[in-house]
C-alpha cells in the first residue's frame, strides 16, 4: 500500500472525530445589546426568526455530516403559538436510525459555557449552514432577554425563564434551565438527565420563547411558516414535515394549522463538504484553527492537519519529517505549542500544505444534482403562494447556475443559482398596475431572518458604453428591466417575477455572528453574471 | 436557459406614460407561448435524435441562413414575433442546441461558415468539421494568427520551413480550437500570434499555458528596438465599445500566466494597442518572420518533419526512358483511336433532352464505347503480347502483379440504395 494510501487509512477514526475549539466570551448571551450585536438585528421581532433558522440549520448540518448518501434523512417538528399568544414552542427533530452518537449533547456543559465559544465547526470553512456552539447559547439566552426587555440595565436579579430547553438524543433526554445573575456576571446551567429512556433514537431539541407584546403582530403563524419554507426551500436532500400551529387562532375557530411537507428529491450527496483546503485559510486563520483546539492535550497535530484536504492526501511521514518526530499522530497540540521552534514549524506546515494544494480546484461540489433542480425549487415556491399566483407551466421557469472562484488567498469555489418564476400572466393582464417582483436570497440554502440582498458594489458597462453601478441584487435586477417598484413601469420592462437566489460557497465571511449579514464582495461578479443570464 | 422572460409589451400590456394608465390587447399574444427557440427545436430535434441514437442524418444540408428562411413560415404559423435582427439569436439557438446535445452542426445537416483557414505551402484550406482531421496533420508547427493579411504576408516564409499558418479571424472558433487540440495530439508544435491589445491577450488566455504566445508584447518591441509608446505610426488608441474585462481581473490574469507576466504592460493596454501589421510595417516581413522562427526554435527545439516530407515519394520521374515513352505511347495511341467516338459523345452530351443519370452514363462511355475500342485495338494487343513475351523470357514477374480494384464511391452507393428502398422517381 502506498504511503499516501496508508496515510488515508491511518487514524480513519481520528478523521471522523469532532475537534472542539474555543475562544473567550462573556455574558452578552443574556443582554439585549449582546443579541443586537450578535445578530445584527436591532428589533426583537427578528430574533425569533434567528432562533428558528438556528434550529433548522443545526438539524440539517448534522444530518449532512452524519448521513451522507442517505435517501431517508428527515426533519420533523412543530412551531406552536400558545392559546393565549404568550409563548412560542419550537420542537425540531431529525432522524438518526443508526443511533449515531450526538456528541454535542453530551458536551452540553462545554457548549453552554458562556465564557467561551466551543463548537466543532469553529474556525473551519465548509459549505455548512450554522455554527453549533454560540448558536445554542443564543437560543437558551433569548427567553431571558425577551422577558426582561427594556429592563436589563439596572437590576441585578431578573425574571428567570423556567421552561427548560430539551435536548433529546440517543434515547436520552436532557433538560436545561439557566439561572442568570447579570449583576454578578454569572449564569448557572442546570442540566438534568432524565432516568427514563426515550422510545426513539432521533435527535430532538425543544425550546419555548415568550411572545412579548411588541412583537405579536410580527411573530405570526404566517410569518413563521414563510420563514420555515424559505429555510427549507433549497434543501432538497432531506424530507421535512413541519407543522406551524396557531392555538390562538384555533381558539377563535380558525384552522390555525399549516403543514410544510416536503419530500427529499435525492439522497444527501456522498462527497459533501468532506474537508477544506488550506487555500481557504489566511495564515492567521490556520494558526487559530490549531491553537483554538479545546482539548490540546489529547488532540494530536496530525488530527487537525488531516482535516485539511492537502493533509489528508499527503503521507504522514512528510509531517513526521517536517516536525522531526517519529509519529505526528502522537504529538499533541499542547506539546507542539511548547516547542521552541513552534512558530517556525507552524509556518513551515502552512507552506507545506499550501505548496501541495491544487490552485485550480474543481467546481464546488453542489449539495444537489442539477437535473430537474428548477422543477424542485419551483414546486416549493408554488407552495408559498396562493394557487394561480405564479405561472405554472414548467416552460415558464427560468433557472441558471453560475460558478466562480476567488483568485487570491483565500482561494475557494462557489456557485450562485438563480430561479425566476413570472407571476401569472393572465392576472397581470387583468391588473398590471400594482404587481411587482420579489427576491428571496439564501446563503448555503439558509435564509436569514430578513433575508439577504447580497449587498455590494456591482459595477458593469452597459451596451451603450456607460458604466453602471448598483448596491444590491435587487438594484441589478431592476436595472436589467425587472419591476420592483409599485409606481414605475413601462411596456419594455419584464413582467414581475418571484426570484430565488442561492449562494453556495465553502467560505462566507459574515459581518456579524448569527450569519445574517455577509460580505458579498467576492461573489458580486458571479451574481451579476447570473442576473445577466436571467435577464438576457 | 434559452427563453426570455416576457416583457409587458409581449403579453399585450401597453402603458401610456403613467403606470396607472394601461391598455391590454383583447387577446393574449401567442408570442408568449412560442419562441424562436421552440421553432429551432421543432426543426432540429428530429435530426439531433437520429444522431444521438447512433444513426446518421442523411437528409438535405442547409446553411444556417437557409434554415432561417425555412423557419419563417413556421414563425408565422406559431405566432412567433421576429424581425431580421432576430436572425443572430436564431443562430445562437442553433449553437446552444448543438452544444446542449453534444452534436456537431454538420452532423445534423448544417453547414457552418468556415471560421478560420490554414495557409500551407501556397494553398488556403478552409477549417470546417470535415477538414479538421486532415489539416491537423499539416505542418511541423502551426501558428494561429488573428489576421488574414498577416497570414498571407508571412505564408511564403513559413511554407519554406514546412510551417502552417492559421487565420483565426479573432477569437478561436470551436473548429479552430479543435484543430489546435488535434494537431498537438498528432505531434505538431502549436503557437499563437496576436495583436498587442486586450482582446489579443484574451485570445491567448483561452489556450492552455503550454501553447506559447509569440507576440506581440514588450519582448517583441524590445527585440526590434521599437519600444517608443508615443510613436503614433505604430501605437493606436484602444477604445472598446464594451469593456472586455475588468481591469483588476485582467491584471491578475496577466500576473498568473507566465506567457504574459513581465511581457505585457496592462496599464498601456487599457488605452492603447499595437497591431501585428504595424510591427511588420516597421521591421519588414522577412525580419519579422525570422524573429518568429527564432522564437519557435527556442520554444520547440524538435519538430516532426514526417508531417511535411514524404519519405517514400513518387519515383516515376526516374523510370527508364523507354518505360516512360511506352506509357506515353499507350496514352497517345488510345486517344487517337477513340477520337472519332469521343467527338460523337461530345455532340450527344451537348444537347440532351431531359436528364441523364450521370454515373450510369459515365460507365457506358468508359466501358461500352471508348473502352471497347481499346479492347479491340490490334496495336495495343500486339504491344501487350510483346511485353508479355519479354516478361516470360526474362522472368520479371510483371504478369504476377495484381491490379488493385478501383474504390467505389460510397455516397453514390448510398444514394442508389436509398432510391431503391424509397422507389424511383422515374
Amino acid at each position: 500500500m502506498s504511503e499516501s494510501k496508508q496515510a488515508r487509512h491511518q487514524g480513519v477514526s481520528n478523521n471522523n472525530k469532532d475537534i472542539f475549539s474555543f475562544k473567550a466570551s462573556n455574558m452578552q448571551f443574556f443582554r439585549a445589546d449582546g443579541m443586537k450585536e450578535a445578530t445584527g438585528y436591532g428589533e426583537p421581532k427578528d430574533w425569533y426568526f434567528v432562533a428558528i433558522k438556528e434550529l433548522l440549520d443545526n438539524n440539517i448540518d448534522w444530518l449532512r455530516d452524519n448521513y451522507r448518501g442517505s435517501e431517508h434523512a428527515r426533519v420533523d417538528g412543530s412551531f406552536t403559538i400558545s392559546k393565549d399568544y404568550s409563548q412560542l414552542t419550537c420542537r425540531l427533530r431529525n432522524s438518526n436510525p443508526e443511533n449515531k452518537p450526538v456528541k454535542a449533547f453530551t458536551l452540553l456543559p462545554n457548549i453552554l459555557n458562556y465564557n467561551m465559544t466551543f463548537g466543532s465547526k469553529q474556525n473551519e470553512y465548509r459549505a455548512t449552514r450554522g455554527q453549533l456552539g454560540d448558536g445554542l447559547k443564543r437560543l437558551i439566552g433569548l427567553p431571558f432577554i425577551l422577558q426582561n426587555l427594556g429592563d436589563d440595565q439596572s437590576a441585578f436579579f431578573k425574571k428567570q425563564w423556567d421552561t427548560p430547553m430539551y435536548f433529546r438524543a440517543n434515547g436520552i433526554e436532557r433538560q436545561v434551565t439557566v439561572k442568570v445573575n447579570l449583576g454578578a456576571s454569572q449564569a448557572f446551567n442546570q442540566i438534568v438527565e432524565s432516568s427514563q429512556r426515550l422510545n426513539h433514537t432521533d435527535t430532538e431539541v425543544e425550546i419555548s420563547f415568550p411572545i412579548i407584546e411588541e412583537v405579536r403582530s410580527y411573530v405570526s403563524a404566517l410569518a413563521i411558516e414563510r420563514h420555515v419554507r424559505l429555510n427549507t426551500i433549497a434543501t432538497t436532500d432531506i424530507s421535512f414535515n413541519i407543522k406551524v400551529i396557531d392555538e390562538y387562532a384555533q381558539a377563535q375557530g380558525y384552522k390555525g394549522l399549516a403543514v410544510i411537507d416536503q419530500e427529499a428529491k435525492h439522497p444527501i450527496p456522498k462527497n459533501l463538504h468532506n474537508s477544506t483546503s488550506i487555500l481557504i485559510y489566511h495564515p492567521v486563520e490556520f494558526v487559530n484553527r490549531i491553537e483554538s483546539v479545546f482539548d490540546r492535550e489529547n488532540t494530536s497535530v496530525y488530527e487537525v492537519i488531516r482535516k485539511f484536504e492537502e493533509g489528508a492526501q499527503m503521507p504522514k511521514s512528510e509531517f513526521d519529517k517536517l516536525l522531526k518526530v517519529g509519529d505526528t499522530n502522537k504529538l499533541s497540540i499542547a506539546e507542539f505549542m511548547k516547542r521552541p521552534d513552534y512558530q517556525d514549524k507552524m509556518l513551515e506546515l502552512y507552506n507545506l500544505l499550501l505548496n501541495t494544494s491544487n490552485r485550480n480546484p474543481d467546481k464546488i461540489s453542489l449539495p444537489f444534482p442539477l437535473k430537474d433542480r428548477h422543477k424542485h425549487l419551483a414546486e416549493r415556491i408554488y407552495a408559498m403562494y396562493p394557487p394561480k399566483y405564479l405561472e405554472q407551466n414548467p416552460d415558464n421557469i427560468y433557472y441558471t447556475i453560475q460558478y466562480g472562484t476567488t483568485t487570491q488567498i483565500p482561494i475557494f469555489n462557489f456557485a450562485f443559482e438563480m430561479l425566476a418564476i413570472p407571476l401569472n400572466i393572465d392576472s397581470i393582464r387583468e391588473d398590471p398596475s400594482n404587481k411587482q417582483s420579489e427576491f428571496h436570497g439564501l446563503v448555503n440554502s439558509s435564509h436569514a431572518a430578513l433575508g439577504t440582498r447580497f449587498d455590494g458594489r456591482y459595477f458593469w458597462t452597459k451596451k451603450n458604453g456607460y458604466a453602471h453601478q448598483e448596491e444590491d441584487i435587487v438594484g441589478c435586477l431592476s436595472q436589467f428591466g425587472f419591476v420592483f417598484s409599485a409606481y414605475y413601469r413601462n411596456s419594455k420592462m419584464k413582467i414581475p417575477c418571484v426570484f430565488l437566489g442561492n449562494l453556495i460557497s465553502q467560505r462566507v465571511d459574515y459581518t456579524e455572528k448569527s450569519k445574517a449579514k455577509m460580505d458579498a464582495s467576492p461573489f458580486l461578479p458571479t451574481i451579476l453574471k447570473a442576473v445577466r443570464k436571467l435577464a438576457s | 436557459m434559452t427563453k426570455k422572460i416576457p416583457t409587458y409589451g409581449s403579453i399585450g400590456v401597453k402603458f401610456s406614460g403613467h403606470s396607472e394608465k394601461y391598455l391590454v390587447s383583447s387577446s393574449r399574444p401567442k408570442a408568449t407561448t412560442t419562441y424562436i427557440v421552440d421553432v429551432v427545436k421543432e426543426m432540429l430535434m428530429p435530426r439531433i435524435n437520429i444522431v444521438r441514437s447512433g444513426g446518421k442524418y442523411t437528409g438535405g444540408m442547409h446553411s444556417q441562413d437557409n434554415l432561417w428562411y425555412n423557419a419563417l413560415p413556421l414563425f408565422n404559423k406559431r405566432g412567433v414575433e421576429y424581425d431580421n435582427d432576430s436572425r443572430a439569436g436564431f443562430k445562437t439557438c442553433i449553437r446552444n442546441l448543438c452544444k446542449e446535445y453534444n452534436v456537431g452542426r454538420e452532423q445534423i445537416g448544417l453547414y457552418a461558415s468556415p471560421w478560420g483557414a490554414m495557409y500551407f505551402r501556397g494553398q488556403w484550406h478552409d477549417i470546417s468539421f470535415d477538414t479538421i482531421k486532415e489539416l491537423a496533420e499539416k505542418g511541423t508547427d502551426i501558428i494561429f494568427i488573428e489576421k488574414r493579411d498577416v497570414v498571407q504576408s508571412l505564408g511564403k516564409y513559413a511554407s519554406k520551413w514546412g510551417i502552417a499558418l492559421v487565420n483565426t479571424h479573432g477569437h478561436l472558433s470551436k473548429y479552430t480550437e479543435d484543430l489546435a487540440e488535434l494537431a498537438k495530439i498528432t505531434g505538431a508544435n502549436i503557437a499563437l500570434l496576436t495583436d498587442y491589445d486586450i482582446p489579443g491577450i484574451l485570445i491567448a488566455s483561452k489556450l492552455p499555458e503550454n501553447v506559447p504566445r509569440l507576440g506581440i508584447d514588450e519582448s517583441t518591441l524590445d527585440y526590434f528596438k521599437i519600444n517608443d509608446k508615443e510613436d503614433t505610426t505604430m501605437v493606436i488608441p484602444y477604445i472598446p465599445k464594451v469593456s472586455r474585462i475588468d481591469a483588476k481581473v485582467f491584471f491578475n490574469m496577466v500576473q498568473k500566466d507566465k506567457r504574459f507576466r513581465d511581457k505585457v504592460d496592462t496599464d498601456f493596454l487599457h488605452k492603447r494597442k499595437i497591431e501585428i501589421d504595424a510591427v511588420i510595417a516597421k521591421v519588414g516581413e522577412k525580419k519579422f518572420w525570422k524573429y518568429l522562427q527564432k522564437l519557435l526554435g527556442e520554444k520547440f527545439p524538435n519538430r516532426n518533419y514526417l508531417r511535411v516530407i514524404e519519405p517514400r515519394p513518387d519515383l516515376s520521374k526516374h523510370y527508364p526512358l523507354i518505360i516512360k515513352q511506352a506509357q506515353l505511347f499507350v496514352e497517345s495511341h488510345s486517344k487517337n483511336i477513340t477520337e472519332d467516338e469521343s467527338k460523337k459523345i461530345e455532340k450527344q452530351l451537348k444537347q440532351v433532352k431531359g436528364f441523364i443519370e450521370v454515373k450510369k452514363k459515365e460507365k457506358e462511355i468508359l466501358d461500352d464505347r471508348l473502352g471497347k475500342i481499346l479492347d479491340e485495338d490490334e496495336t495495343l494487343s500486339d504491344l501487350a503480347e510483346s511485353v508479355e513475351a519479354i516478361d516470360k523470357e526474362y522472368g520479371f514477374g510483371i504478369a504476377d502483379i495484381e491490379i488493385p480494384e478501383e474504390e467505389e464511391d460510397d455516397d453514390d452507393d448510398e444514394e442508389e440504395e436509398e432510391e431503391e428502398a424509397g422507389g424511383s422517381e422515374k
